[in-house]
C-alpha cells in the first residue's frame, strides 16, 4: 500500500498557463507569466526552482499553492485536482507572513485553528514545532521583536505544525542575512532529513539551489518555461560534510550558472535595443 | 537638561494651573463685571449648586446615554459603508462624494432638516450625533482596510481561510483596527460637539441643554459650571479610545 502512494507523485503540474493583466484598463497589456508548464514531484522529493528575475517562479509556486488559478492546465496534488489552497500543502513566504497582532504561539496555531483543531491540543502542536525551530523562549513574544532569521524559523514552524505533506517555500531565506541563511539551510535540511516531506523551493541563489536539491528546475526569462531539470547527486545527510567542496556542487552550479548567464546577456541586449 | 519623569510633568501641570486661576481670580475680582467674566470662586460656587441639586449629574446621564448611543450607530454605519466603499469601486465612486460632503459640513447647519424629518426627540438628537461622528468612522474604516497587507491575505488564504467574510474578520479589520481606532478617537471628539449641538439647538437637554439655559439668563458662572463637566467629558472619552489604541497596537 505504501509503495502504491509512493509512486504517486506529490505535486504534478500538467500544461500550466497563466497570463496576467498588467492594470484594469481593458486593453491593457498582458503578460505571459506561465507558458505551458509540465511538472512532476517525487514525494520526499527536494526540488529548488531558480531562474532570472521575472521569469515566473513566484507564479508558479503560488499555482502550487492554489493560491492563485492556471488560465489553462491542472495541478494534480497526490492524484487529486485541486483548486484552492489545502491542507497537504503548507506555504512558507519571502517576507515571513507572520500576523504583526499575534504573538509566535498564536502565529504557528492560526493554521490549526482554521482547521478547528482543539485549542488546547493545537498549542501542544505548536509548541512541538515551536521547540524544533529552538524558540521555545519566544513563544509570547511578537513578530517585530524578532530578528528576520527568527521570524522565518516562525513560518518554518508554523508550516510544519499543520503537518503538510509538501512545503512550498517562495525564496524564504531571501530577506536574511547570509550568516544567518547559512545556518537556516542547515536547519532545513536536518528538518528535512528527519521528515521525508516534499519541498518546492523557490531561490535566486545558485549555491542554495544547488546544495539543498535532489533536483534543481531551471526556468527560462520572459514567458516562463521549464528550461532544464538537473539532478543532484550528493549524498545525505548533507549536513555532515561541507557540501561546497563537492565536485557534483561545482559541476551542477557551473553549468547552472552557464545557462543563467546567457540568459542574463539576451535579456541586456533586448533592453538595449 | 534632567529628563522629565511623570510626576515632574504632573507638578508643572498643577503649578501652570493654579497660576491660571490664581491669576483669573484674582482679575475678576478687581474687575468685578461677573456677567462677563464670574471669579473662579463663583464658578466653584455654581457647581456645587449644580451638583446637590442634581441638576448636573440628571444633564451628565442624559449627555452620555445620547453620546454612546450615537456613537454606536455612527461605529455600524461607519463599518458597514466604511468596508461597502473600500471593497467596491463602484461604491467608492458613487457614495465617496457624498461622505466628503458630510465630512466638511458643519452638523448644525443640518439641524434644521433633522428637525423637520425626525423631530425633537431622541431619535433627532441621535441623529445629529450620528452625522457628526459618522464620517470619520467611515473612512478610517475605508483606508484601513484598503492598505491591507497583501501577504497576509495570502498567509490566511494558503492556510484554508475560505472566502471574503471570513477573510473581512482574520486579517483585513484586525490589520486596519490600529487605524479604525483612530478614526473613532476623532469621531469621539466630533460626537461630543454633535451632542452639544443637538441639546442647544433641537431641544434643551442634558449639558448642552444646561449651558443654553444658564445663558439666556445671563447667568455666566453657572454657564462655566456647565462648561467644565462638558470638557471633562470629552476629554474622558477620547482617553479611554486612546488607551484601547494603545494596546491593540503591536510595534
Amino acid at each position: 500500500m505504501n509503495d502504491t502512494k509512493s509512486d504517486i507523485p506529490a505535486i504534478e503540474l500538467k500544461g500550466i498557463r497563466k497570463t496576467f493583466t498588467l492594470s484594469e484598463d481593458r486593453n491593457a497589456q498582458k503578460v505571459l507569466a506561465l507558458d505551458g508548464i509540465d511538472l512532476s514531484i517525487r514525494q520526499g522529493e527536494f526540488l529548488t526552482i531558480i531562474g532570472p528575475s521575472g521569469c515566473g517562479k513566484t507564479t508558479l509556486l503560488r499555482v502550487m499553492a492554489s493560491l492563485i488559478l492556471p488560465d489553462e492546465g491542472e495541478v494534480i496534488v497526490e492524484g487529486e485536482t485541486v483548486l484552492e489552497p489545502g491542507i497537504k500543502r503548507a506555504m512558507v513566504f519571502q517576507t515571513f507572513g507572520l500576523f504583526p497582532w499575534k504573538t509566535v504561539i498564536d502565529n504557528v496555531v492560526f493554521p490549526l485553528t482554521v482547521q478547528k483543531f482543539d485549542p488546547s491540543e493545537a498549542r501542544e502542536i505548536a509548541m512541538t514545532h515551536i521547540e524544533r525551530v529552538g524558540l521555545e523562549r519566544f513563544v509570547d513574544a511578537y513578530p517585530h521583536q524578532l530578528s528576520g532569521g527568527m521570524q522565518q524559523r516562525v513560518g518554518l514552524a508554523r508550516a510544519l505544525a499543520t503537518g503538510a505533506d509538501v512545503l512550498l517555500m517562495d525564496e524564504p531565506f531571501g530577506a536574511i542575512d547570509a550568516q544567518t541563511r547559512e545556518l537556516m539551510q542547515e536547519e532545513l535540511m536536518r528538518i528535512w532529513e528527519e521528515e521525508k516531506k516534499t519541498v518546492v523551493f523557490i531561490t535566486h541563489d545558485l549555491d542554495e539551489a544547488v546544495m539543498l536539491a535532489d533536483r534543481v528546475l531551471l526556468m527560462s526569462r520572459g514567458p516562463g518555461k521549464v528550461r532544464e531539470i538537473i539532478p543532484v547527486n550528493m549524498p545525505h545527510p548533507r549536513t555532515d560534510y561541507d557540501v561546497r567542496a563537492r565536485e557534483e556542487f561545482a559541476d551542477v552550479r557551473g553549468h547552472l550558472w552557464h545557462a543563467l548567464r546567457n540568459d542574463l546577456i539576451e535579456q541586456r541586449a533586448e533592453e538595449a535595443s | 537638561m534632567k529628563t522629565r519623569t511623570k510626576r515632574d510633568i504632573r507638578r508643572d501641570q498643577l503649578v501652570g494651573v493654579a497660576i491660571f486661576l490664581g491669576v483669573w481670580e484674582v482679575s475678576a475680582q478687581l474687575f468685578d463685571k461677573p456677567l462677563l467674566l464670574p471669579p473662579v470662586s463663583a464658578i466653584l460656587a455654581a457647581l456645587w449648586d449644580l451638583l446637590i441639586s442634581g441638576e448636573l449629574l440628571t444633564a451628565l446621564g442624559e449627555s452620555i446615554l445620547l453620546l454612546i448611543v450615537g456613537l454606536f450607530v455612527a461605529t455600524v454605519i461607519g463599518f458597514v459603508f466604511g468596508t461597502l466603499i473600500a471593497r467596491s469601486k463602484t461604491a467608492y465612486w458613487m457614495l465617496n462624494p457624498y461622505f466628503s460632503a458630510l465630512f466638511v459640513t458643519p452638523t448644525i447647519a443640518l439641524v434644521p432638516l433633522v428637525l423637520v424629518w425626525f423631530g425633537f426627540g431622541f431619535t433627532g438628537r441621535v441623529l445629529v450625533v450620528v452625522l457628526a461622528a459618522v464620517v470619520p468612522i467611515l473612512f478610517s474604516v475605508a483606508s484601513g482596510l484598503r492598505d491591507a497587507p497583501g501577504d497576509l491575505i495570502d498567509v490566511a488564504r494558503s492556510f484554508g481561510v475560505k472566502g471574503e467574510i471570513p477573510l473581512l474578520f482574520t486579517v483585513r479589520l484586525r490589520a486596519a483596527l490600529p487605524v479604525l481606532m483612530a478614526g473613532l478617537r476623532l469621531a469621539a471628539g466630533r460626537a461630543v460637539v454633535g451632542m452639544a449641538v443637538a441639546e442647544t439647538y433641537l431641544r434643551l437637554g442634558g449639558i448642552g441643554g444646561l449651558i443654553k439655559s444658564y445663558g439666556a439668563v445671563f447667568q455666566t458662572d453657572y454657564v462655566f459650571a456647565a462648561i467644565l463637566p462638558l470638557s471633562l467629558l470629552g476629554i474622558t472619552l477620547v482617553t479611554i479610545i486612546a488607551r484601547i489604541e494603545r494596546r491593540l497596537h503591536w510595534a
